[in-house]
């Protein structure tokens, strides 16, 4: 057994670390692991939390050895709070929301693309390799300080669980994975909403069950800085006592509390420009949206809060002389930010999906509609006509009343009574770190333990079998290979035969997958790829060597397929040989040649 | 002399007392002159005892001027640390003697809130006497004239039973980040230069 368990919020803009003392943890609370980083050039100090961003600098930037830690000299990078605060000064030498783009769908998460506009292109790293070095990160300093004891205390002898959005699919989960392994870590992966409830049941351990009837939808709001994670948890009745299982996940939405302050601090710029005639540069605007982050916790935490004063000071040494200042009040909030990302709306309205122009440029999917009570109707929707009874909510921007006082509002008007349940206690910006150690508790066998099967449905593409036209492609269908709600933990073969791999060659399958489709079964054939409802995945690829003198090269083999679904949602899928000697071959992701995608802009040059 | 070999030099002097026995101490004056071989040892541990004393004042101005670097490092550091997080030293070098209150108030309120955090956070101030002022207050009988100064008629035995006219302020923690690197410790805000 492990001397601590370890729960680690990897977060969009903020990561945080707690643990728990493994021989008290059914009786312990997770403490907070205060995170040693840089803090500015050739300065470390330690702070709660470790922000996500990674500074890439030239060399002239910083001084020599200015990034410097206890356990790395020389280095040419930092992350935490250094990196933030060069993120709006120095954009292109800064990676933030490298988590986002582990799941980006247009994107190879293992090529080295970020920063994405850094005109050094030997400089860029891979999404998973920045996730590695923020893991790295977390390891060198538990090991500087915990772990500094003994052997045993050393942070990759301990259980550790990471946590990753619902709705990251089984390949974000290997990309994961994948960057824990290269920093040497062995990590159990738990969803982030799940890791909230977990919090949530560890806070209520004692009578959780008073707090929640059998049969209720609970629903697991998580807004974060970046990013937005819906789920959905059933309790049911499994002979007289109560059980609980995650029934659905969302989409990753990119839309969090960063948006909301850069709404406020765009909007109180524009009006500056018209009726002071004040324009405001990049520096300034930074100021600015901190301010608003302020004013907003004021402004939405009591509904008769004063105007609250904005100032931004001067940017050079004329700091009074440079000073504008401005104000909001709590109406000019209330349609920012409360009308503006959370309108009332119906059950069936969904989000307004951006006009895709032929050419887009590669980079992160944001939204195109901010109204995030228009997202959540359109999961609820797609899951079903039952509405949560209860709801937990989990991130920064559910810290404020306003806010979480609409969604409560707006799904009341979708139940057509006022009897949502607010599940509470829990800390918002605390929760998914210390659920996440929790759950390390309840893999003992201590607590209670949420079922969850698998929350992607994923797919193989084929060709259907038509007659040969000239000049026409033939259709491809998609085989359904793992179901909705696939146990995990579990194995099965699909039943459907008609593939086949040549010997010696490579074969590719394009792979999809879908948290929408929640009814195909293992086997089935959807007959059109091309659908809103299915994004696609890595290929997969398989090469038989060549082996016996029966079986040369350019022989079909005809195979069938077996997928295995892990404890922790990452997918493998097998070909087996059908009939002859049974051989088995994995397939593999086919990651892209590491090289920028925007290279592609030079070599057309050339 | 580093500080380390100074001390050793010491220890070893100390350590090396048994080779100079009872006999090389310093004649009584009645006694005879020691033999040629005594005196030899004692010049010797008398010159490597001067040796230790002049490296250990060397090693003790060395060590003074070393905090003395520190200390001015650090105090540097706290304005560093104020001005960086509430540009205290760009409000204090301006002149403000042309602007309007209430832009001098806008600024203010801003540099106010900010410089509190660092007060907060690297000092931990905190009140001395954590009573209202103007209000009766009795101070201890042991208590310490550098934490607290009694004024007017102050008598001459205690009861000290007076009224508080300032409560006082200690920094009840100093908590610096670790610095490291080539760092010029006389910069208080570096210069920035943007390029567009």
């Amino acid at each position: 057994m492990s001397q601590y368990i370890i729960g680690i919020d990897l977060g969009t803009t903020n990561i945080a670390v707690s643990y728990l003392n493994a021989e008290e943890a059914e009786e312990a609370v997770p403490e907070l692991f205060a995170i040693i980083q840089i803090t500015d050039q050739g300065e470390r100090d330690k702070r709660s939390t470790l922000p996500s961003f990674l500074y890439l600098p030239d060399d002239k930037e910083v001084s020599k050895k200015a990034l410097d830690l206890p356990w790395a000299a020389e280095r040419d990078y930092c992350v935490g709070a250094f990196a933030r605060k060069n993120a709006q000064l120095l954009p292109g030498k800064v990676i933030s929301s490298a988590k986002s783009w582990l799941c980006a769908q247009n994107v190879d998460s293992d090529s080295k693309i970020l920063p994405w506009n850094h005109e050094d292109p030997s400089r860029k790293i891979s999404p998973v390799t920045a996730t590695q070095r923020f893991l790295e990160h977390l390891r060198d300093a538990w090991n500087d300080s915990i772990g500094a004891d003994n052997a045993k205390a050393k942070f990759q002898k301990q259980d550790i669980v990471l946590t990753v959005p619902a709705s990251f699919d089984a390949v974000a989960r290997d990309m994961t994975m994948q960057a824990a392994k290269k920093a040497r870590l062995e990590v159990t992966l738990l969803e982030e909403p799940q890791a909230a409830f977990y919090a949530w049941l560890q806070a209520h351990n004692e009578n959780w069950r008073d707090r929640v009837a059998a049969g209720e939808l609970i629903l697991v709001c998580d807004i974060g800085g970046g990013t937005t994670d819906f789920s959905l948890i059933k309790v049911t009745d499994e002979g007289g006592d109560l059980d609980l299982q995650r029934v659905a996940v969302g989409n990753h939405i990119l839309l969090g509390g960063d948006n909301m302050d850069l709404a406020m601090a765009y909007g109180v710029a524009a009006r500056l420009l018209e009726e002071k005639g004040v324009k405001l540069d990049q520096y300034q605007i930074a100021g600015l949206t901190h301010a608003c982050r302020e004013a907003k916790e004021v402004l939405c935490a009591d509904a008769n809060a004063k105007p609250q004063k904005l100032t931004v000071l001067g940017r050079g040494s004329s700091v009074v002389g440079g000073t504008i200042t401005t104000e909001v009040t709590i109406e000019q909030m209330q349609e920012s930010l409360v009308d503006g990302f959370f309108p009332l709306c119906n059950i069936d309205d969904s989000p307004q999906q951006s006009t895709k122009a032929g050419l887009r440029t590669f980079g992160l999917d944001y939204e195109a509609d901010p109204a995030v009570t228009k997202h959540l109707a359109a999961f609820l929707s797609r899951h079903g006509d039952e509405l949560p009874g209860a709801i937990l909510f989990n991130g920064g921007v559910t810290k404020a009343n306003a806010l979480t006082s609409r969604i409560v509002e707006t799904i009341n008007g979708w139940r057509g009574k006022k009897d949502l349940t607010v599940l509470d206690g829990t800390d918002a910006d605390l929760a998914v770190a210390h659920g996440a150690c929790w759950y390390g508790n309840v893999r003992q066998g201590n607590a209670i333990r949420i079922r969850a099967g698998s929350a992607h449905s994923y797919y193989v593409a084929i060709e259907s079998s038509m007659p040969a036209v000239p000049g026409i492609s033939p259709p491809v269908a998609a085989l359904c290979v793992v179901q909705f709600g696939m146990e995990e933990g579990t194995s099965q073969e699909i039943p459907y035969s008609g593939l086949g791999l040549v010997v010696g060659e490579t074969t590719d399958f394009k792979f999809f997958g879908s948290a929408d489709r929640t009814e195909d079964n293992a086997g089935e054939i959807l007959q059109d790829v091309n659908r809103d409802d299915l994004h696609n995945l890595p290929s997969l690829s398989a090469k038989l060597p060549v082996e016996d003198k029966n079986t040369p090269a350019g022989t079909l083999v005809p195979v069938r397929l077996r997928a295995v679904l892990s404890e922790i949602g990452t997918l493998q899928l097998w070909c087996l040989e059908e009939g002859g000697s049974k051989r088995e071959w994995k397939l593999e992701y086919e990651i892209r040649s590491a090289e920028p995608a925007n290279d592609e802009d030079e070599e057309a040059k050339e | 002399m580093r500080i380390s070999d100074a001390f050793q030099a010491f220890f070893r002097v100390l350590g090396g007392a048994d080779l100079v026995d009872k006999s090389t101490l310093p004649p009584e004056p009645s006694t005879p002159e020691p033999d040629p071989e005594t005196a030899k040892k004692l010049v010797e541990a008398e010159a490597t005892l001067a040796e230790a004393v002049a490296s250990l004042t060397a090693a003790e101005a060395a060590q003074t001027e070393a905090a003395e670097v520190q200390f001015r490092d650090g105090a540097v550091y706290g304005l560093l640390l104020l001005q960086r997080e509430g540009r205290l030293i760009d409000f204090l070098q301006e002149n403000v003697d042309d602007y309007e209150d209430e832009q001098i108030g806008a600024a203010v309120r801003q540099i106010h809130r900010d410089c509190g955090k660092v007060l907060q956070e690297n000092f931990a101030m905190t009140a001395i006497v954590d009573e209202s002022e103007n209000e009766k207050t009795m101070v201890a009988e042991d208590f310490d004239p550098s934490a607290i100064k009694l004024t007017g008629k102050v008598p001459s035995e205690p009861p000290y039973k007076g009224f508080l006219r300032h409560k006082g302020w200690r920094a009840t923690k100093v908590h610096f980040p670790t610095r490291s690197g080539k760092i010029d410790p006389t910069v208080v805000q570096a210069a920035e230069v943007e390029f567009i």
